[in-house]
């Protein structure tokens, strides 16, 4: 990172510390403000989804009124931190923008990444996910047969998905970079910021794009809604993990939220909200929820 | 003339029973048997209409199973599993889902499809063409796998016989792109499917499918070891089944040995009925001639009374003179009474007189004496002779004074006057001076003046003579110091009283009530005739109107205490 980029860092922390909200804050003002983008059933869009579930039993367990604000992919940090960042490979982490802090905790189906832990503190893990590469039902990449470990099952895929398009989202868990596509001979596509992550399915099934990467949660929606329509080729990343994200000073709040889910998860509640919106997440990832 | 009770013995009551009721139980049992015989042959029809309508239910139901488990075979999620698993997907990345997807639309057919609220099916399964399950695993026997791998596009039923039980299966094959790539094995629930049809609850354990010649009851599906003679058979379409109904049974309540009893006790309490009906007909019959005798009866009786009723009016024309005569006698002999009465009192009163006049005619005798030896003596002077002949005019006049006053009680009062009470009882005193004098009787008297009586007063001086005697009479045993008899006079507006108490010890109680009777007396015979005090009642009630008593009293007179009668008589003025 630069010295001036460091430099603004260094101010922009200052000036975020003006605003910033823990656990006390939180409590005396009597809300507690949910940064949620709209994606697959962890935030539907119509109100329920499991992150929201999940963060009003949290406002609850606080005594707090749960007020919930809609973000976007690109800004989600930024409304949390008030700074809006992006990854880079060579840089790292970038800020490119200053913005308000309009959030108290971002909750929707967030991956924890090593970039994005450098930008916020992740609660415990709440959601298990990897990520898997999709293709249409009659193209001619064939699913692999699952091997004995799953370095080797990607390894598969990715000699699989070799000349084939594959549809990446940067700076989501689908971002091509974290898998190393460029050292494939896949040809890397970017799902436009201005289109949905819900969008790359139906671009492979409409052949606009040859396969798409999807995170396992989505993939099992995809697989339901448009069955007999696409098909798995394999894994391409490791195991996952999904979490809550805080504000590096939230660390009062972070420690209660991990307090509330253990809380949940040990008396069934979790399992509950899990089995409305993913029933089908026991099939592959049991263990995760005992 | 009464009527003859052999007619009677006609209307006896039934006594015959024994040859009745041994009559009435061949009856009965005659016509339950009938009737029994009857309603097996109606319900015979009955149940051949019902079971080939079964048969015709059935045979809906078993296309409609076949058609539940065809639409399962090419529901969506089968399916995708399917092709999803012909594409190479695997179970590791995604072919879960589908597994998923189909477990749950078979448990929803399960659940789903049902007669009634009977399920149609078991279980179901999917299983591979390897005979891999895919859904949910069951255990399957042999017999059923080996039958699977026929070769048919089409789902197909058979029974198969496991342990003795007959079990229903459907299989219908699943082709993906023409090919042969799974089975869907459903057991059928032949009791519940059958069960819907069958509207009789009896039936049910009548009822069997016969597969192989061999005996299935619906319910349990268990082997019987049976020989149906009277059957209905029905061949069932689409398997090899024949569904047959034993009624040998007496599955019905009308055919059951219980009807028998209900009959003859239903029968029984008829025939009673029927039988104390004829026996009050009986009665009533009976009832009727005796009414008629009675009739009969009455009619003589009311000839006797009426004879009876003649001889009475006659004796009553008699007794009516007999009657007349004998009040005739009564008033003759109250007369008699009366006068015999008056005629002791009057015995009394010549005794009074002669008492009284003694002692005057002793002194004109002395008088009279005197004078005559005065004159012989030539003593006599004028005044001497003056003094003498005053006190011979005086004594004269006294024996004149007494004369009339006998004579005036002897005198019958022949019309009702007013009379002073206080006159009469003085001239009742003076009349009784023979028996007051020297008897040491003090009388105590308290005589109201003015009180005046209408009557004849002669009877009240006899009634009050007649107390007086008898009370100075009864001083015979009392000192004489203690001799007293109180006299009270007074009277009201409406009535006059008088009173007469003795110290005389007074009336025994055992006599008291009979005092005023006739012919009673306390004297010795040649003393007493027992009828003053009876003349005295007689005269007081009705001849005068009044009342008459007499209690005994203790009371208290000068510091002594004395017991006497009082005799009370009350008058209207």
């Amino acid at each position: 990172m630069s010295y001036v980029k460091k430099l603004l860092l260094s101010l922009s922390i200052f000036s975020i510390t003006l605003v910033a909200r823990d656990l006390n804050e939180i409590k005396s003002s009597g809300y507690i403000t949910h940064l949620g983008v709209p994606y697959a059933n962890f935030v539907t869009g119509l109100g329920d989804g499991l992150d929201i579930e999940l963060m009003k039993g949290f406002a609850n367990y606080l005594g707090v009124e749960y007020r919930y604000k809609k973000t976007s992919w690109n800004r989600i940090f930024g409304d949390l931190t008030g700074e809006n960042v992006k990854y880079d490979e060579k840089e790292g982490i970038v800020v490119l923008n200053r913005t308000d802090v309009i959030g108290d905790v971002i909750a929707s189906g967030l991956t924890i990444l090593p970039w994005r832990e450098k930008v916020v503190n992740f609660s415990i893990p709440t959601f298990p996910s990897s990520v898997w590469v999709i293709a249409k039902v009659d193209s001619k990449v064939t699913p692999i047969n699952p091997s004995a470990t799953l370095e080797m099952d990607i390894k598969k895929v990715k000699e699989k998905i070799a000349g084939q398009t594959v549809l990446t989202r940067p700076n989501t868990c689908l971002d091509g970079r974290l898998y190393e596509l460029d050292k494939t001979d896949a040809h890397v596509k970017i799902h436009p910021n201005s289109k949905q992550i819900i969008e790359m399915v139906p671009s492979v099934i409409q052949n606009q794009n040859d396969l798409t990467l999807l995170d396992v949660p989505d993939a099992l929606l995809a697989l339901e809604k448009w069955s007999g329509e696409i098909k798995v080729i394999g894994p391409i990343s490791q195991e996952q993990l999904m979490g809550v994200a805080f504000r590096k000073d939230s660390l009062k709040l972070r420690e209660e939220f991990n307090n509330y889910f253990l809380k949940i998860k040990k008396d069934g509640t979790y399992k509950k909200i899990v089995e409305k919106y993913y029933p089908s997440i026991f099939l592959y990832y049991s263990s995760f929820f005992e | 003339m009464l009527l003859n009770k052999n007619k009677l013995q006609k209307f006896k009551p039934l006594n015959s029973a024994l040859f009745y009721v041994v009559l009435y139980i061949v009856i009965v049992l005659t016509i339950f048997f009938f009737t029994q015989n009857l309603i097996k042959s109606s319900q015979k029809q009955e149940v051949r209409a019902q079971v080939e309508r079964i048969s015709s239910d059935y045979e809906n139901r078993i296309f409609l199973i076949n058609e539940y488990l065809n639409v399962l075979s090419q529901s969506k999620s089968i399916n995708a599993y399917f092709k999803n698993k012909a594409l190479g997907m695997s179970l590791k990345y995604g072919l879960k889902i589908d597994i998923l997807k189909l477990d749950k639309e078979i448990d929803n057919t399960i659940k789903t499809k049902v007669f009634g609220f009977d399920r149609i099916f078991d279980f179901i399964v999917l299983q591979d063409n390897k005979k891999n399950f895919i859904s949910k695993e069951y255990q399957i026997a042999n017999e059923v796998q080996n039958l699977v791998d026929q070769n048919s596009k089409h789902s197909y039923i058979f029974p198969v016989i496991i342990d003795n039980k007959l079990q229903i299966f459907i299989v219908k094959q699943i082709f993906v792109n023409n090919t042969y790539v799974g089975n869907l094995i459903a057991k059928v629930n032949i009791s519940n499917v059958l069960k819907q049809i069958i509207y009789e609850k009896y039936y049910e354990k009548n009822l069997y499918i016969k597969h192989n010649n061999n005996y299935y009851n619906i319910l349990d599906l268990t082997h019987n070891e049976l020989t149906i003679d009277d059957k209905i058979e029905l061949n069932i379409a689409y398997i090899n089944l024949t569904l047959v109904l034993d009624y040998e049974d007496k599955f019905n309540i009308l055919t059951s040995p219980i009807m028998l009893i209900i009959f003859l006790l239903l029968s029984t309490a008829i025939a009673l009925v029927i039988l104390k009906y004829l026996k009050m007909n009986n009665k009533n019959e009976l009832l009727k001639t005796k009414i008629k005798m009675q009739f009969e009866n009455n009619k003589i009786l009311e000839r006797k009374v009426a004879s009876k009723t003649k001889e009475l009016e006659e004796l009553n024309l008699h007794l009516q003179d007999r009657v007349n005569k004998e009040v005739k006698q009564n008033i003759s002999n109250q007369r008699i009474i009366y006068n015999q009465s008056k005629m002791a009192i009057m015995g009394q009163m010549l005794d009074n007189i002669a008492h009284q006049w003694r002692q005057p005619l002793s002194a004109i005798s002395s008088t009279a004496s005197g004078l005559l030896l005065q004159n012989n003596l030539n003593m006599i002077d004028k005044e001497n002779l003056d003094s003498s002949m005053t006190h011979i005019m005086d004594h004269t006049k006294f024996l004149s004074e007494t004369i009339e006053d006998f004579r005036s009680f002897l005198k019958e009062n022949k019309e009702k006057e007013n009379f002073n009470l206080k006159e009469t009882y003085e001239k009742t005193r003076k009349l009784l001076i023979s028996v007051t004098k020297n008897s040491g009787v003090k009388v105590i008297e308290n005589i109201q003046e003015n009180v005046e009586l209408n009557g004849f007063s002669n009877e009240l001086v006899q009634v009050l003579m007649n107390i007086l005697n008898n009370a100075y009479e009864a001083f015979s045993d009392i000192q004489k110091d203690e001799r007293y008899i109180f006299v009270n006079i007074w009277d009201d507006e409406k009535f006059a009283y008088i009173t007469i108490k003795d110290s005389a010890g007074g009336v025994p109680d055992k006599i008291r009530d009979k005092i005023f009777e006739s012919r009673f007396t306390t004297k010795i015979q040649s003393n007493g005739t027992g009828i003053g005090l009876y003349m005295t009642k007689e005269i007081v009630i009705s001849h005068m109107n009044g009342d008459i008593d007499v209690v005994n009293e203790e009371y208290e007179y000068e510091g002594k205490k004395f017991k006497g009668a009082n005799f009370f008589i009350k008058l209207p003025k």
